[in-house]
Protein backbone atom coordinates (compact mmCIF):
# COMPACT_ATOMS: atom_id res chain seq x y z
CA UNK A 1 0.00 0.00 0.00
CA UNK A 2 1.08 3.59 -0.79
CA UNK A 3 1.18 6.10 1.93
CA UNK A 4 0.89 9.73 0.49
CA UNK A 5 3.15 11.61 3.15
CA UNK A 6 1.66 15.56 3.16
CA UNK A 7 4.75 17.82 3.99
CA UNK A 8 3.68 19.66 7.11
CA UNK A 9 5.03 22.64 7.66
CA UNK A 10 6.47 22.63 10.78
CA UNK A 11 7.15 26.09 12.98
CA UNK A 12 6.93 27.36 16.66
CA UNK A 13 3.56 28.26 17.67
CA UNK A 14 3.47 31.99 18.50
CA UNK A 15 0.12 32.59 19.11
CA UNK A 16 0.29 31.99 22.77
CA UNK A 17 -3.54 32.80 23.72
CA UNK A 18 -4.65 29.91 21.24
CA UNK A 19 -1.65 27.81 22.60
CA UNK A 20 -3.22 28.27 25.98
CA UNK A 21 -6.49 27.45 24.66
CA UNK A 22 -5.65 24.60 22.67
CA UNK A 23 -3.77 22.98 25.71
CA UNK A 24 -6.61 23.38 28.00
CA UNK A 25 -9.52 22.07 26.01
CA UNK A 26 -7.46 18.91 24.56
CA UNK A 27 -5.47 18.27 27.71
CA UNK A 28 -7.44 17.67 30.48
CA UNK A 29 -7.81 21.26 31.71
CA UNK A 30 -3.98 22.16 30.60
CA UNK A 31 -3.04 19.97 33.04
CA UNK A 32 0.78 18.92 31.60
CA UNK A 33 3.21 17.88 33.66
CA UNK A 34 7.32 16.87 33.94
CA UNK A 35 8.70 14.74 36.79
CA UNK A 36 6.06 15.25 39.48
CA UNK A 37 5.67 19.15 38.77
CA UNK A 38 2.39 20.59 37.39
CA UNK A 39 3.31 22.93 34.34
CA UNK A 40 0.78 25.69 33.06
CA UNK A 41 0.31 26.46 29.65
CA UNK A 42 2.36 29.59 29.89
CA UNK A 43 5.25 27.31 31.03
CA UNK A 44 5.20 25.54 27.68
CA UNK A 45 6.96 25.91 24.02
CA UNK A 46 5.22 24.58 21.02
CA UNK A 47 5.71 23.46 17.68
CA UNK A 48 2.87 23.45 15.31
CA UNK A 49 2.42 21.43 12.36
CA UNK A 50 0.95 23.11 9.71
CA UNK A 51 -1.40 22.21 5.93
CA UNK A 52 -2.46 24.70 3.98
CA UNK A 53 -2.07 27.11 6.72
CA UNK A 54 -4.39 25.35 9.09
CA UNK A 55 -2.95 23.73 12.64
CA UNK A 56 -2.78 19.75 12.08
CA UNK A 57 -0.87 19.00 15.76
CA UNK A 58 1.19 19.94 18.20
CA UNK A 59 4.02 19.34 20.52
CA UNK A 60 4.63 21.17 23.53
CA UNK A 61 8.20 20.72 25.25
CA UNK A 62 10.31 22.33 28.10
CA UNK A 63 13.62 22.24 28.91
CA UNK A 64 13.60 21.07 32.43
CA UNK A 65 17.07 21.14 34.68
CA UNK A 66 19.11 21.11 31.77
CA UNK A 67 17.02 18.44 29.86
CA UNK A 68 14.99 19.04 27.10
CA UNK A 69 11.10 17.22 27.91
CA UNK A 70 8.57 16.47 24.98
CA UNK A 71 5.72 17.21 27.20
CA UNK A 72 3.05 16.22 24.65
CA UNK A 73 2.39 15.63 21.11
CA UNK A 74 -0.97 15.51 19.62
CA UNK A 75 -3.10 15.83 16.21
CA UNK A 76 -6.30 17.77 16.18
CA UNK A 77 -7.25 16.11 12.81
CA UNK A 78 -7.45 12.74 11.76
CA UNK A 79 -4.52 13.51 9.24
CA UNK A 80 -2.18 11.01 9.48
CA UNK A 81 1.65 11.27 9.75
CA UNK A 82 1.47 14.34 11.85
CA UNK A 83 2.84 12.52 15.39
CA UNK A 84 5.49 11.21 13.13
CA UNK A 85 6.62 14.96 11.34
CA UNK A 86 5.93 16.75 14.83
CA UNK A 87 8.50 14.14 16.27
CA UNK A 88 11.23 14.40 13.90
CA UNK A 89 11.30 18.60 14.09
CA UNK A 90 11.38 17.89 17.65
CA UNK A 91 14.39 15.20 17.27
CA UNK A 92 15.84 18.55 14.23
CA UNK A 93 15.67 20.95 17.30
CA UNK A 94 17.05 19.25 19.97
CA UNK A 95 19.96 18.26 17.93
CA UNK A 96 20.83 22.04 16.94
CA UNK A 97 20.17 22.72 20.39
CA UNK A 98 22.60 20.53 21.04
CA UNK A 99 21.19 18.14 23.76
CA UNK A 100 22.64 14.54 23.97
CA UNK A 101 18.88 13.50 24.21
CA UNK A 102 15.33 14.15 24.36
CA UNK A 103 12.80 12.80 26.93
CA UNK A 104 9.39 12.46 26.88
CA UNK A 105 6.80 12.17 29.72
CA UNK A 106 3.55 9.86 29.42
CA UNK A 107 1.04 9.14 31.57
CA UNK A 108 0.57 5.41 32.57
CA UNK A 109 -2.93 4.85 30.53
CA UNK A 110 -1.24 6.33 27.49
CA UNK A 111 -0.43 3.12 25.90
CA UNK A 112 -1.30 4.32 21.90
CA UNK A 113 1.83 6.42 23.12
CA UNK A 114 4.34 4.26 24.94
CA UNK A 115 4.19 2.02 21.44
CA UNK A 116 4.64 4.80 19.04
CA UNK A 117 7.41 6.25 21.22
CA UNK A 118 9.12 3.16 21.57
CA UNK A 119 8.82 2.12 17.69
CA UNK A 120 10.59 5.38 16.97
CA UNK A 121 13.46 4.70 19.30
CA UNK A 122 12.83 5.97 22.78
CA UNK A 123 13.53 3.15 25.47
CA UNK A 124 11.76 3.49 29.03
CA UNK A 125 13.92 4.84 31.94
CA UNK A 126 11.64 4.95 34.27
CA UNK A 127 8.20 4.68 36.11
CA UNK A 128 7.13 6.90 38.83
CA UNK A 129 4.48 5.50 40.29
CA UNK A 130 2.58 7.12 41.56
CA UNK A 131 3.18 10.60 41.00
CA UNK A 132 0.02 11.86 39.37
CA UNK A 133 -2.40 10.53 41.79
CA UNK A 134 0.55 12.97 44.35
CA UNK A 135 -0.56 15.72 41.67
CA UNK A 136 -4.05 15.06 41.60
CA UNK A 137 -4.39 15.74 45.76
CA UNK A 138 -2.98 19.35 44.41
CA UNK A 139 -4.99 19.81 41.89
CA UNK A 140 -8.07 17.59 42.17
CA UNK A 141 -9.26 18.57 38.40
CA UNK A 142 -6.76 15.92 37.04
CA UNK A 143 -8.73 13.19 35.49
CA UNK A 144 -9.23 9.83 37.55
CA UNK A 145 -9.48 7.90 34.34
CA UNK A 146 -7.43 8.02 31.39
CA UNK A 147 -7.36 6.42 28.10
CA UNK A 148 -8.81 2.79 27.95
CA UNK A 149 -10.84 3.13 31.41
CA UNK A 150 -7.54 2.99 33.14
CA UNK A 151 -7.13 5.04 36.14
CA UNK A 152 -4.25 7.33 35.46
CA UNK A 153 -1.64 6.73 38.45
CA UNK A 154 2.02 6.96 37.13
CA UNK A 155 4.72 8.96 34.99
CA UNK A 156 6.27 7.07 32.44
CA UNK A 157 9.41 8.76 31.37
CA UNK A 158 11.34 7.75 27.86
CA UNK A 159 14.43 8.89 26.24
CA UNK A 160 16.51 9.29 23.07
CA UNK A 161 19.68 9.59 21.79
CA UNK A 162 19.85 12.74 19.57
CA UNK B 1 -20.56 -12.66 19.65
CA UNK B 2 -22.29 -12.40 22.77
CA UNK B 3 -21.80 -9.52 25.24
CA UNK B 4 -21.48 -11.75 28.02
CA UNK B 5 -18.30 -13.58 26.26
CA UNK B 6 -17.54 -17.02 25.06
CA UNK B 7 -19.11 -19.89 27.09
CA UNK B 8 -15.74 -20.65 28.73
CA UNK B 9 -15.42 -22.38 31.64
CA UNK B 10 -12.60 -22.53 33.79
CA UNK B 11 -10.89 -25.60 35.24
CA UNK B 12 -7.64 -26.48 37.01
CA UNK B 13 -5.37 -28.00 34.20
CA UNK B 14 -4.70 -31.75 34.37
CA UNK B 15 -0.61 -31.67 35.86
CA UNK B 16 0.27 -33.82 33.00
CA UNK B 17 -1.38 -31.23 30.47
CA UNK B 18 -0.02 -28.68 31.92
CA UNK B 19 3.65 -29.96 31.99
CA UNK B 20 3.50 -30.70 28.10
CA UNK B 21 2.33 -27.27 27.22
CA UNK B 22 4.84 -25.17 29.34
CA UNK B 23 7.77 -27.70 27.72
CA UNK B 24 6.17 -26.93 24.49
CA UNK B 25 6.40 -23.29 25.07
CA UNK B 26 9.55 -23.21 27.11
CA UNK B 27 11.50 -25.06 24.89
CA UNK B 28 14.94 -24.85 27.37
CA UNK B 29 13.04 -25.81 29.91
CA UNK B 30 12.85 -23.45 32.27
CA UNK B 31 12.17 -20.13 32.82
CA UNK B 32 13.89 -17.04 35.25
CA UNK B 33 11.24 -15.39 38.22
CA UNK B 34 11.99 -13.53 40.91
CA UNK B 35 15.97 -14.63 40.89
CA UNK B 36 15.62 -17.87 40.43
CA UNK B 37 14.85 -20.59 37.44
CA UNK B 38 11.81 -22.09 37.80
CA UNK B 39 10.61 -25.03 35.66
CA UNK B 40 7.05 -26.24 34.61
CA UNK B 41 6.49 -28.56 37.85
CA UNK B 42 6.48 -25.61 39.99
CA UNK B 43 3.58 -23.90 38.60
CA UNK B 44 0.01 -24.37 38.97
CA UNK B 45 -2.18 -23.17 36.30
CA UNK B 46 -5.68 -23.44 35.22
CA UNK B 47 -7.33 -23.31 31.62
CA UNK B 48 -10.15 -22.19 29.42
CA UNK B 49 -11.99 -24.90 27.97
CA UNK B 50 -15.12 -24.92 25.67
CA UNK B 51 -16.43 -28.31 25.60
CA UNK B 52 -13.38 -30.13 25.69
CA UNK B 53 -11.25 -27.44 23.51
CA UNK B 54 -8.68 -25.34 25.12
CA UNK B 55 -8.63 -22.41 24.49
CA UNK B 56 -6.08 -20.75 27.22
CA UNK B 57 -4.31 -21.17 29.72
CA UNK B 58 -3.56 -19.11 32.94
CA UNK B 59 -0.10 -19.86 34.90
CA UNK B 60 1.36 -18.61 38.46
CA UNK B 61 3.45 -19.39 41.52
CA UNK B 62 2.77 -19.28 44.71
CA UNK B 63 5.63 -17.45 46.97
CA UNK B 64 4.67 -16.27 50.32
CA UNK B 65 1.63 -14.58 49.76
CA UNK B 66 2.12 -13.62 46.45
CA UNK B 67 0.88 -14.68 43.56
CA UNK B 68 2.98 -14.49 40.78
CA UNK B 69 1.30 -14.42 37.31
CA UNK B 70 3.78 -16.55 34.97
CA UNK B 71 1.99 -15.99 31.94
CA UNK B 72 -1.96 -15.83 30.06
CA UNK B 73 -2.27 -16.90 27.20
CA UNK B 74 -4.95 -17.45 24.62
CA UNK B 75 -4.97 -19.90 22.00
CA UNK B 76 -7.64 -19.07 19.74
CA UNK B 77 -9.39 -16.18 18.47
CA UNK B 78 -12.26 -16.21 20.39
CA UNK B 79 -12.51 -12.60 22.71
CA UNK B 80 -12.26 -12.72 26.56
CA UNK B 81 -10.60 -15.72 27.30
CA UNK B 82 -7.37 -13.46 28.88
CA UNK B 83 -9.99 -11.74 30.73
CA UNK B 84 -11.79 -14.79 32.12
CA UNK B 85 -8.15 -16.52 33.03
CA UNK B 86 -7.23 -13.45 34.96
CA UNK B 87 -10.63 -12.99 36.87
CA UNK B 88 -10.32 -16.87 37.86
CA UNK B 89 -6.85 -16.56 38.70
CA UNK B 90 -7.87 -13.41 41.20
CA UNK B 91 -10.50 -16.00 42.77
CA UNK B 92 -8.05 -18.42 43.44
CA UNK B 93 -6.03 -15.89 45.16
CA UNK B 94 -8.45 -14.54 47.36
CA UNK B 95 -9.23 -17.96 48.27
CA UNK B 96 -6.24 -19.03 49.24
CA UNK B 97 -5.88 -15.64 51.56
CA UNK B 98 -3.47 -14.24 49.26
CA UNK B 99 -2.21 -10.32 49.28
CA UNK B 100 -1.15 -9.64 46.13
CA UNK B 101 -1.05 -10.73 42.25
CA UNK B 102 2.45 -9.92 40.97
CA UNK B 103 2.57 -9.49 36.74
CA UNK B 104 5.10 -8.50 34.97
CA UNK B 105 5.04 -7.69 30.90
CA UNK B 106 8.07 -6.66 28.71
CA UNK B 107 8.31 -3.07 27.85
CA UNK B 108 7.81 -3.95 24.02
CA UNK B 109 3.77 -5.74 24.91
CA UNK B 110 1.97 -2.79 25.39
CA UNK B 111 -1.16 -4.66 24.74
CA UNK B 112 -0.33 -6.87 27.83
CA UNK B 113 0.28 -3.46 29.73
CA UNK B 114 -3.25 -2.50 28.70
CA UNK B 115 -4.64 -5.51 29.39
CA UNK B 116 -3.68 -5.86 33.03
CA UNK B 117 -4.35 -2.10 33.78
CA UNK B 118 -7.47 -2.62 32.79
CA UNK B 119 -7.81 -5.22 35.03
CA UNK B 120 -7.36 -3.19 38.13
CA UNK B 121 -3.67 -4.08 38.31
CA UNK B 122 -1.27 -1.14 38.53
CA UNK B 123 2.12 -0.46 37.71
CA UNK B 124 4.69 -0.72 40.24
CA UNK B 125 7.85 -0.90 38.88
CA UNK B 126 9.96 -1.04 35.95
CA UNK B 127 13.05 -3.60 36.10
CA UNK B 128 15.18 -1.66 33.50
CA UNK B 129 17.58 -3.62 31.29
CA UNK B 130 16.83 -6.88 32.79
CA UNK B 131 16.44 -8.61 29.14
CA UNK B 132 20.02 -7.53 28.30
CA UNK B 133 21.14 -8.79 31.70
CA UNK B 134 19.18 -12.11 31.37
CA UNK B 135 19.98 -12.51 27.76
CA UNK B 136 23.88 -12.96 28.70
CA UNK B 137 22.33 -16.47 30.97
CA UNK B 138 19.85 -17.56 28.06
CA UNK B 139 20.68 -16.30 24.51
CA UNK B 140 17.90 -17.42 23.23
CA UNK B 141 15.91 -14.44 24.79
CA UNK B 142 14.92 -12.40 21.73
CA UNK B 143 16.48 -9.34 20.92
CA UNK B 144 13.19 -7.76 19.31
CA UNK B 145 9.91 -7.51 20.60
CA UNK B 146 6.05 -6.59 19.11
CA UNK B 147 5.84 -4.08 17.11
CA UNK B 148 9.49 -4.21 15.82
CA UNK B 149 10.14 -2.73 19.76
CA UNK B 150 13.59 -4.24 21.30
CA UNK B 151 13.01 -6.07 24.28
CA UNK B 152 15.12 -4.29 26.94
CA UNK B 153 12.82 -4.05 30.32
CA UNK B 154 10.09 -5.19 32.53
CA UNK B 155 7.22 -3.51 33.73
CA UNK B 156 5.73 -5.00 36.93
CA UNK B 157 2.21 -4.46 38.07
CA UNK B 158 0.16 -5.88 41.00
CA UNK B 159 -2.94 -6.14 42.01
CA UNK B 160 -3.82 -5.76 45.92
CA UNK B 161 -6.35 -8.22 46.91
Amino acid sequence: MTQERPIFEIRPMTDRASLEELLRLRWSDGTIFVRGRLLAPQDVEALGAYLDGRLQGVATWRIEQGTLYLLTLNNITDRRGVGVALLGAMLDMGRRKGFPFMRAMLSNDNIPALRFYQKRGFRIVAVHSGVVDMMRSLKPSIPEIGFDGIPMRDEIELEIVL
Amino acid sequence: MSEDGPDLEIRPMPRERLVELLTLRWPDQNMFLCGRFVGPEDVEGIGAFAGERLHGVATWMIMGRVMHVIAVNAFTELRGVGARLVEAMIVEAREQGLALLRATVSNDNVVGLRFYQKRGFRVTGLNRGIFDVMRHVKPSIPRTGLDGIPMRDEFELELEL
